[in-house]
């Protein structure tokens, strides 16, 4: 699938790299440019090529950054990586805050404040969030940098940005989970025996709305990954993301290749964590299309 | 009954919208390609009620216009999508076999990748532009469709009333049209209107990061692109058409999530 990108594209590879170097090449150059490339060759053989190249961790040569892609990628990871577990955590924390909150409170005026706030952080186009935080906390505030990525500060807004439009899904997930566990009879024998609310919540309802919510979880993995590429291009994050859109720009499909073959490779193994780890809390769930066995 | 209300409020809204994307050009204040070199990047004055931008064009004006585009777009894709995923379920759901089969793989290997990612993929290769975007987007949207009506048909196959309809000589035509599809409709009609605001986001999105519709047309999300560089001086050039986009959106939502709920109300 990846490999039929190149395929389809429009334009040669081999004239695109004399382009980028700002040669305007010709006939014969071209031609020798396609041998040496391996262009001239069959579909198949070059499939087979580029397969046994991935199985051994070569991706390709992009001639947009004059580099193996193998070299520039993990540094490229460890950016995109850092910045989505950062707005994974925030996430976390803030939806599970206001989930149980807006739960313990229900249709009191907090509840109704915290469901406006989800539905509007579910509309807001991320990339226009962006664009006004950063207005209001560089421009105006000047409290971040976002200039130098290396600066730990300058993690936050990406990650906010990131975050922002799922929390609100998640808060209202997480109410109804919690407003679901609070309904059952284990919580009413708690309560009978004198036992704190809060406590109540935080052993023994929380445990349980968990496994609900990393499955919410595995949906919207895609929706994170594809998030990133828009985030980083907004604030200049050098990620994979604005790795590919620098790509396209440059035509470079070997890099975009690489992109792509790797968020398929990062979507599909997080999906395959996310169904060990429910497993691992919920034995009654089996992955491995066993009977499901209901209490 | 407020649920009611709500659905309502904003079947209104939501037909507001699309009324002023339709009437645009009468509504325009100004033309949305006129530049005006005189009040480049003008704060909203008189003549420019929501001001202008780096080449001086009326963004207010853009903003109707972009909704015109925005929402055609939108619905366009949508209805699109819509149809074929819904035939390929239909033909997946009741053939079965290895017709089935491939159908399936193919939507496997499509929902393989971040959705995002592969369209950025499919219209960064192909090259950008408004036909190249929504071939993308189609490309990776049938699936949803497919899979929703795929299990709904086999759900709805198993129900007494189609084998008898079967053994009174209905053909699969017939069963389809008769039987079957006026019994999954409801859900994949709610799952249509759920999908508006997305598809909304999602072409803005693309029209953002320079894959979508290109400039000069005007669009919203490529208006926030081309204003993204002047938002230091110039912040209305980003306030509007977001805002523009965040009322569509949310709008769309709320009547999602309204139909949803009465909806699946009436059917338990």
């Amino acid at each position: 699938m990846t490999f039929a990108i190149t395929f389809i594209a429009p334009s040669d590879p081999a004239e695109m790299m004399y382009f980028s170097r700002d040669v305007v090449p010709t006939k014969e150059m071209i031609e020798q440019a396609r041998e040496e490339m391996g262009l001239n060759d069959p579909l198949l053989i070059q499939y087979g090529r580029w397969l046994t190249g991935i199985a051994r961790g070569d991706l390709g040569y992009s001639y947009s950054l004059r580099t193996n892609v193998s070299e520039i990628l993990p540094q490229k990871i460890e950016k995109t990586v850092y910045l989505a577990c950062f707005s994974i955590v925030i996430l976390f924390v803030v939806s599970f805050a206001l989930g149980v909150i807006a739960a313990m409170c229900k249709n009191r005026v907090i509840d109704h404040i915290i469901k406006i706030l989800s539905m509007l952080s579910i509309s807001i186009p991320s990339f226009w969030l962006g664009l006004i935080l950063m207005y209001y906390f560089v421009v105006q505030l000047q409290l971040f940098k976002i200039t130098d990525s290396d600066h730990a500060s300058s993690i936050v807004l990406p990650a906010l940005t990131l975050a922002i439009p799922l929390i609100g899904r998640y808060t209202m997930q997480i109410r109804a989970e919690v407003l679901d566990e609070l309904g059952c009879n284990y919580v009413l024998g708690a309560r009978t025996r004198g036992i704190k609310e809060f406590r109540i919540i935080w052993s023994h309802v929380i445990p349980n709305t968990l496994i609900n919510i990393i499955t919410l979880f595995g949906m919207t993995i895609a929706f994170l990954l594809g998030g990133t590429a828009i985030v980083e291009v907004i604030f200049s994050w050098p990620g994979l993301g604005s790795m590919a859109l620098d790509a396209i720009n440059q035509r470079d499909y070997v890099l975009l290749q690489a992109y792509v073959l790797l968020m398929a490779f990062i979507y599909v193994g997080m999906n395959f964590i996310v169904d060990v780890i429910t497993q691992l809390i919920d034995p009654r769930v089996n992955i491995f299309g066993g009977c499901k066995h209901n209490e | 009954m407020s649920k009611h209300l709500t659905v309502i409020i904003t079947t209104a809204l939501a037909a507001s919208i699309v009324l002023i994307s339709l009437i645009a050009p009468f509504i325009a204040p100004n033309d949305p390609y006129k530049t005006d070199f005189k009040s480049v990047l003008a704060e909203p004055n008189d003549e420019y009620p929501l001001g202008t931008d780096q080449v001086g064009r009326c963004i207010l004006s853009r903003i109707l216009y972009g909704a015109n585009v925005s929402l055609s777009i939108t619905f366009a894709l949508l209805s699109l999508v819509f149809v074929s995923g819904v035939t390929i379920g239909i033909v997946s759901g009741m053939k079965g076999g290895i017709v089935d089969d491939i159908l399936m793989r193919l939507a496997d290997i499509v929902l393989a990748f971040p959705d995002i990612v592969l369209v950025i993929a499919i219209v960064g290769v192909m090259g950008s532009s408004v036909s190249n975007m929504i071939i993308g987007l189609s490309l990776v949207w049938w699936t949803k469709y497919a899979r929703l009506t795929r299990v709904s048909v086999m759900k709805a196959k198993g129900n007494i009333y189609v084998s008898a309809a079967r053994m009174a000589g209905a053909s699969d035509l017939k069963l389809i049209t008769h039987y079957i599809l006026p019994n999954i409709a409801t859900a994949l009609i709610v799952q249509l209107v759920l999908d508006i605001s997305g598809m909304l986001l999602a072409i803005s999105s693309m029209s953002f990061l320079g894959l979508g519709v290109q400039p000069p047309t005007p669009e919203w999300g490529n208006m926030l692109n081309e204003g993204r560089s002047y938002f230091q001086t110039a912040p209305w050039l980003l306030t509007y058409p977001g805002l523009a986009i965040f009322i569509t959106v949310a709008v769309f939502n709320l009547l999602g999530d309204g139909v949803r709920e009465i909806l699946s109300r009436e059917q338990a």
